[in-house]
């Protein structure tokens, strides 16, 4: 299921602002992340049903993507490795509230930033995703340098 | 958590201690532990309602049960140090656990509630009984004390029974008769009451009468018919669980309609109001948003003081007479003559602060309906919340750029967006006074300023922790408010317009210069925990069976483990029930009397012994130690407190008979303690930690304080009792250590003479100071109730300890001075 409300088209990044998948299968999750990242400037969209999720990272590409771990159906650790193989250089932050040493340790195998316990912050996740846009524009800087 | 106390095994070889005592005090030690840990969940979940944590239902379920397991080890090591006198306690926590399980797993309600509940007894976490409906009017009238109908409401148990048999069942008949005698009795007895059904799945509507009933003995029937007309109007589903509200319905001179968020038709945001008049062409209509025809209507600003930005008012004869008694033209007190508006400007501002403030507590932009009864007293109806925006407002993001922050920082205690006029509070304003809606900035988050927390749009500090008493209240009230923002009194002058943004989505909060309508607007739909959200009403059904502290007087007769109703309770109960065992320990295990107490050498006319459980003593103390040779940080700063000359007095007090008598039952009662425990003052100590029992002529003290480098692991819990004097001094003792505690920034509760202040969350220096004012306190206080003659003799007293009044300083040469310090209130509780 998603609550999104945006049309299936494929978009590019408006207006320079970074877009933003977030899933969780708790929509509170969904409704308290939306607002809040949406006030920083981000485009956001956010899904509680991960196969619905799945299917829209399959037509267009997000610069970060939000996931839990535990859910029906995909679960989160298939996402992340869903999103890494079409995009791999999309930031993926994994969220859980079941936070394990094994759990952590697999989501940066696959390619996870990083890797955030619930309950968090809206600080400290804003603060992440920042860090994501920063290694972003460090890495298509280099890019562009050693083209 | 940092540590109190050594590691048992890490110990240095101590004095000679049987094994038991080592056990003893082991126990006692995880006691301490384990309550301290619980006490930091309970913070976390009390925060995480406060909107500071993204939080889910796995967070919730690993908190209980982490929570559950620290209170039985809490209930085991009580039982181990006392030889299973509290076995009780285990039944409790398991009765308390099931409930919680219960509570998790979605089932119903499992507190087992009456039928029919007055309005008082009514919360969000009773919704399931209720419906959010009726939850959300009973909230705003006694939890937010806003002019909402009063009422109570047949639960749905209740309907059920009712709907069950034929006649109301007796008992519910009795229930309801006594409870609509108690609505009349406070609003009127010839006031009608309208009946109205609610579902309880229903997530809002509005809540309006589906019946009247004039005569309290039709009532059970009146309730009847409203139900089954509802159930045949839904097609027959009477399996839908199903609620009534009955409420006050006086006959209006006035009614109608507000949309608190309204730009529909002006282009900034207003907050829009319709008038109309029972009984004309328009009335009928009032409450149908497109219906313009005899209908007077205003928009009006949406913060403090909602000044009006238009009104569209029906034309009236000069000499109409109004229902508010004026006319037209009449004069009134500053000057301006009425006008031929139905609603006066004055009852138009108080109507829109009303509104506005259900806004902020339901978070979300609101319909409400409104009625002004013939005496001029405006009541709310109903409320519902308009249609969401999903959005952010467009114009945000350049909005905030081009905006001027006039301060930034602080902690957020409870998120939110406010605006309005900022009003500074200093000590000893009236709370009453503070204006409905604007913008509260005060030095200290002091608990004085609960009563603010009421009226306020948003609430910034320069002193204060998330984790203090003021910091709960603000999420009760759902105040948007920032502690620790430094400067702020500079920062925002009074009188002029800011936004707190204090929406926890940064590592702090901001203001803004003026009303940033886009930004306020965001509140109904920002990232804060609302109160229609099921995570908001499970954490809070969650909440009352953790957080509430009911066994406060440990002389009280419920203060037993079948008393305990949360698990605040009973590790409270646990903590004072191990101190106790301490305290006792001659008495109770007489195998280990004297084993490691020490007597302390004093220059004051006080023997105190101290037991030392884990590096409170220097290792080359002997039996009697020096001041020197302590090691307990908490101890230290109170003796020097206690051993100030200036503090004692020693010329006699004047002792009426009455005192004397008065104080022999006491003195009698105390001279055959079996215990013993009132021959001798006790301090058991450790590094960070003391427990002192303290018996000073005929008072009888606890101090327990906790002082690490740690704010909030730090905290000073006092009591006071006893005394020689007629009932009458010993209440004005009890008066006097109570404001002298408040001054100090306790938080206190009085039961006749029995005192209990509690301090917390403060760092070092704060409380070393407040240690030593308690010392100070101590001593001063030693035979002071024989002096308290009158009310006045309680304030000069008052005045002359906390060094308020030079004059009252100067009368009396032992008196001390303030300690530095003692001006930072934050966060007590």
């Amino acid at each position: 299921m998603t609550d999104h409300g945006k049309s299936a088209d494929p978009v590019e990044k408006t207006l320079g602002r970074a877009r933003i998948l977030i899933l969780d299968d708790e929509p509170i999750v969904c409704k308290r992340l939306k607002p809040a990242f949406q006030k920083a400037g981000y485009e956001v969209e956010t899904f509680t049903d991960s196969a619905h999720a799945l299917a829209r990272v399959e037509e267009t590409r997000f610069d970060i993507v939000i996931t839990d771990l535990k859910m029906e159906g995909v679960d989160g650790m298939r996402f992340l490795s869903r999103v890494k193989e079409l995009s791999p250089e999309t930031g993926v932050v994994v969220i859980t509230g079941f936070a394990t040493l094994d759990t952590a340790k697999e989501s940066f195998r696959k390619g996870a930033f990083d890797f955030v316990a619930k309950p968090f912050k809206l600080a400290d996740i804003l603060d992440t995703v920042r860090r994501i846009e920063d290694k972003q524009r460090l890495d298509a800087e280099l890019r562009v340098g050693k083209g | 958590m940092g540590k109190l106390f050594s590691k048992p095994g890490t110990d240095r070889p101590k004095r000679p201690a049987s094994v038991a005592m080592r056990s003893l005090f082991h126990n006692f030690r995880l006691i301490l532990e384990h309550n301290n840990d619980a006490l930091e969940l309970m913070a976390g979940l009390e925060r995480a309602l406060g909107g500071e944590y993204i939080f889910d239902r796995a967070f919730l379920e690993t908190s209980v049960r982490d929570l559950g397991l620290l209170v039985q080890r809490v209930a085991y090591r009580l039982n181990n140090l006392t030889g299973d006198r509290y076995v009780e306690l285990f039944d409790r926590y398991q009765a308390l656990r099931n409930l919680l399980e219960d509570i998790l797993s979605g089932g119903p309600d499992p507190v087992n509630l009456p039928p029919v509940l007055p309005f008082t007894d009514i919360g969000w976490e009773t919704e399931q009984a209720v419906g959010a409906e009726v939850a959300c009017l009973a909230e705003l009238k006694y939890r937010f004390s806003l002019p909402v109908q009063d009422g109570f409401a047949v639960t749905a148990a209740g309907v059920r029974q009712l709907l069950a048999q034929k006649t109301c069942p007796p008992e519910l008949k009795e229930s309801l008769q006594r409870e609509a005698v108690a609505l009349r009795r406070r609003c009127g007895r010839a006031c009608p009451l309208a009946v109205a059904v609610h579902r309880i799945d229903a997530a809002g509507g509005a809540c309006g009468p589906q019946a009247l009933s004039r005569q309290l003995e039709d009532l059970p029937q009146v309730i009847r018919i409203a139900l089954e007309r509802h159930i045949a109007r839904a097609g027959g589903e009477a399996a839908v669980p199903l609620a009534v509200s009955v409420r006050e319905a006086p006959e209006p001179v006035l009614c109608g309609l507000v949309r608190t968020l309204d730009h529909t038709e002006f282009q900034r945001d207003a907050l829009s109001i319709r008038v109309c008049q029972p009984g004309t062409a328009g009335a009928k209509n009032c409450a149908e948003p497109g219906e313009t025809t005899a209908v007077e209507r205003h928009l009006v600003r949406r913060s403090y003081p909602f000044r009006p930005m238009r009104s569209e008012i029906l034309p009236k004869p000069s000499r109409f007479n109004h229902p508010d008694g004026g006319q037209p033209l009449s004069l009134l007190k500053n000057g301006l003559l009425r006008g031929t508006a139905l609603l006066s400007t004055k009852t138009l501002g108080a109507l829109a602060e009303a509104c506005m403030a259900v806004e902020r507590v339901l978070n979300a932009p609101q319909e409400l309906g409104w009625l002004l009864t013939p005496r001029g007293r405006l009541l709310l109806t109903s409320t519902r919340p308009l249609a969401r925006t999903e959005e952010a407002p467009e114009e945000l993001d350049e909005l905030l750029a081009g905006a001027v922050v006039l301060a930034h920082g602080g902690n957020v205690a409870q998120a939110g967006v406010g605006a309005g006029r900022v009003v500074h509070v200093h000590p000893g304003d009236d709370p009453e006074d503070f204006p409905l809606g604007a913008v509260a900035v005060a030095h200290a988050a002091a608990p004085r300023l609960s009563p603010v927390l009421r009226r306020a749009s948003a609430l910034v500090t320069e002193v204060g922790t998330t984790v203090g008493h003021l910091a709960t209240i603000a999420r009760e009230y759902r105040v948007p408010a920032l502690f620790g923002l430094q400067g702020a009194l500079a920062l925002l002058p009074a009188d002029s317009d800011v936004t707190v943004d204090a929406t926890a989505d940064a590592q702090g909060g901001t203001v803004y210069r003026g009303v940033l309508e886009p930004l306020l607007r965001l509140r109904a739909f920002g990232p804060e925990l609302d109160p229609g959200d099921p995570e908001y009403a499970l954490l809070r059904r969650i909440l009352r069976l953790i957080q509430p502290l009911n066994l406060l007087d440990p002389e009280a007769p419920d203060f037993t483990p079948a008393g305990c109703r949360s698990f605040h309770d009973l590790i409270h109960f646990a903590h004072e029930k191990a101190v106790e065992e301490l305290a006792e320990i001659h008495a109770r295990q007489p195998e280990l009397h004297g084993a490691d107490a020490r007597r302390l050498v004093l220059d004051v006319p006080m023997d105190i012994r101290v037991l030392d459980i884990g590096e409170g003593v220097a290792e080359d103390a002997d039996h009697e130690i020096v001041i020197g040779q302590l090691t307990c940080a908490p101890l230290q700063a109170f003796l020097a407190g206690l051993c100030r000359k200036d503090a004692w007095r020693t010329d006699a007090a004047p002792l009426s008979a009455g005192d004397v008598l008065g104080g022999l039952r006491k003195t009698f009662e105390l001279l055959n303690d079996s215990t013993g425990a009132a021959s001798q003052n006790l301090a058991i100590v450790a590094k960070g930690y003391m427990n002192l029992s303290l018996r000073l002529g005929y008072h009888f003290s606890v101090v327990d304080a906790h002082l690490s480098d740690n704010p909030n692991q730090n905290s000073i819990y006092f009591r006071f009792v006893g005394g020689l004097a007629d009932e009458h001094r010993r209440e004005r003792r009890a008066k006097l250590i109570r404001i002298i505690l408040e001054g100090l920034g306790f938080q206190v509760v009085v039961n006749q003479d029995l005192v209990v202040g509690k301090f917390k969350v403060a760092d070092r220096p704060d409380m070393e100071a407040v240690l030593m004012r308690l010392g100070e306190l101590t001593a001063f206080t030693r035979q002071l109730d024989t002096d308290l003659a009158s009310d006045q003799a309680v304030a000069n007293q008052a005045s002359v300890f906390l060094g308020l009044g030079e004059q009252a300083v100067s009368a009396r040469p032992g008196s001390v001075q303030q300690a530095p310090g003692l001006g930072e209130e934050g966060g007590r509780q």
